[in-house]
């Protein structure tokens, strides 16, 4: 066992903690952190249920080991509240009821999130290939799809 | 599993020299999109980890007297945001369009893919076309490698327990050549390739010239169809000397029957891919 002194912040709170050096980034969000809205499903990078915002990026967090996160900032779907306001992209999955069983809506959100902080001009043409690394197995693409446009909008108007 | 993250590419060499990294089955992390499902999913057991991202001269694209330069820890994203590799080497960043999503091109690096020898590796076509030469490291020294001379097979290479791949270069494409990638996967994302195409072709007076093909995924390794590119060379473009071009293109591969395509369709993929991209439809 090799364990690793690591700091970084998530959700803009400053940890440093020790971690073995094969734990997942995945495992230390959900079981050090106790942040559970990050997703496992398949955990070889197909699914994006566990994605994550590191430094501004959409990241697989179950590709990445955790002590490999020593001084990033990240920001996980717990982090996209503020001060009990809903980020964009959540109230638009609540106005179009783009959620049916709902394990892979945080992945969808997270990468949706980093997409559109990147280029707030997005097209709604565009938000199929950036989800593309994102499976909902309920296959609710549609009402997913209708949810990013809405956020969109409701984005350009505040 | 001791984990290391050099921020010099010299203390990178002095550790991938060093007997206890070989002793350890030491690994090289660069994005670890590869890395990671392989240690968590397929056994791989290794006592080393170097991770090679800190070190930022083995990243970025240069241009320079019409040679281009991509440091190995490039990303994926980077290269297809690229406006030097959109201008002068698009088929590059058309297999990075279609490298797998987001998340991972964001992580993953060419020289990542580069080294994981997979013969369906996405950026490979194109870098064979584009007869690029990789730059390997050791404490030792520096050797140059053509690309088509660097795998053995799936998975292996000839790179050293004690290198490591710093640079992958080629000339600039003519600005009168064309250069197309075309990937055919089981869908248009996130797909491994069934099989993938890279050509490069000019016309001097009306006859094929320069033309190279590069297969993916229907052989061990990427193949060159060398053969294929013989009979189109100085030929003017027809329908007869594409076909027969194209044939011989089939016969050079060597495909495998596996979940992705029977090793029939592979070669009837070839077949009507290829013709395609030569027809300069």
């Amino acid at each position: 066992m090799h364990r690793y002194n690591i700091t970084l912040e998530v959700n803009g709170i400053k940890y440093s903690k020790t971690v073995d050096s094969r734990q997942r980034l995945l495992d230390f969000i959900r079981d050090d952190l106790r942040l559970t809205g990050t997703k496992e499903a398949c955990g070889e990078g197909e699914c994006g249920s566990c994605t994550i915002i590191m430094d501004g990026e959409a990241l697989n967090s179950c590709l990445i080991l955790a002590v490999e996160a020593d001084t990033t900032k990240i920001t996980t779907i717990e982090g996209l509240e503020i001060n009990g306001k809903l980020d964009t992209i959540q109230q638009g999955f609540i106005d179009e009821h783009g959620v049916q069983c709902g394990f892979c809506i945080p992945g969808f959100i997270m990468t949706a999130r980093a997409a559109i902080n990147s280029n707030p001009n997005i097209k709604n043409s565009e938000i199929r290939s950036v989800v593309a690394g994102n499976l909902c197995r309920c296959t609710g693409y549609v009402k997913i799809f209708k949810s990013i446009e809405k956020a969109i909008r409701l984005e350009r108007k505040r | 599993m001791i984990y290391i993250k050099p921020i010099e590419k010299k203390a990178l060499l002095q550790l991938v020299a060093q007997p206890s990294f070989k002793k350890n089955n030491g690994q090289i992390l660069a994005g670890g999109s590869d890395l990671l499902v392989k240690m968590e999913h397929f056994g791989l057991r290794t006592g080393m980890i170097v991770d090679v991202k800190r070190i930022k001269s083995l990243r970025g694209i240069t241009i320079n007297d019409n040679v281009i330069r991509i440091g190995s820890l490039t990303t994926v994203t980077e290269l297809l945001e690229s406006k030097l590799l959109a201008l002068h080497a698009p088929l590059l960043s058309q297999s990075a369009d279609s490298f797998a999503a987001v998340q991972i091109r964001n992580r993953s690096t060419i020289g990542g893919n580069i080294c994981n020898a997979s013969p369906a590796g996405d950026l490979i076509p194109p870098l064979y076309a584009l007869r690029a030469k990789l730059k390997l490291e050791s404490v030792k020294g520096i050797r140059s490698v053509d690309v088509i001379k660097f795998f053995k097979g799936p998975g292996k290479t000839v790179l050293k327990s004690n290198e490591i791949l710093s640079e992958i270069s080629f000339k600039a494409l003519l600005p009168s050549s064309t250069g197309k990638f075309y990937k055919l996967g089981q869908r248009e994302s996130m797909a491994i390739a069934t099989v993938a195409l890279a050509v490069i072709y000019n016309f001097n007076k009306g006859k094929f010239n320069d033309v190279r093909i590069a297969l993916g995924a229907v052989a061990p390794t990427v193949i060159r169809a060398y053969r294929a590119e013989k009979i189109l060379e100085g030929s003017s473009r027809s329908e007869e000397i594409v076909e027969k071009a194209v044939k011989m293109a089939v016969s050079e591969c060597s495909p495998i029957s596996d979940v992705r395509g029977s090793a029939d369709y592979r070669r009837l993929m070839v077949e009507r891919l290829l013709t395609e991209l030569m027809s300069g439809v």
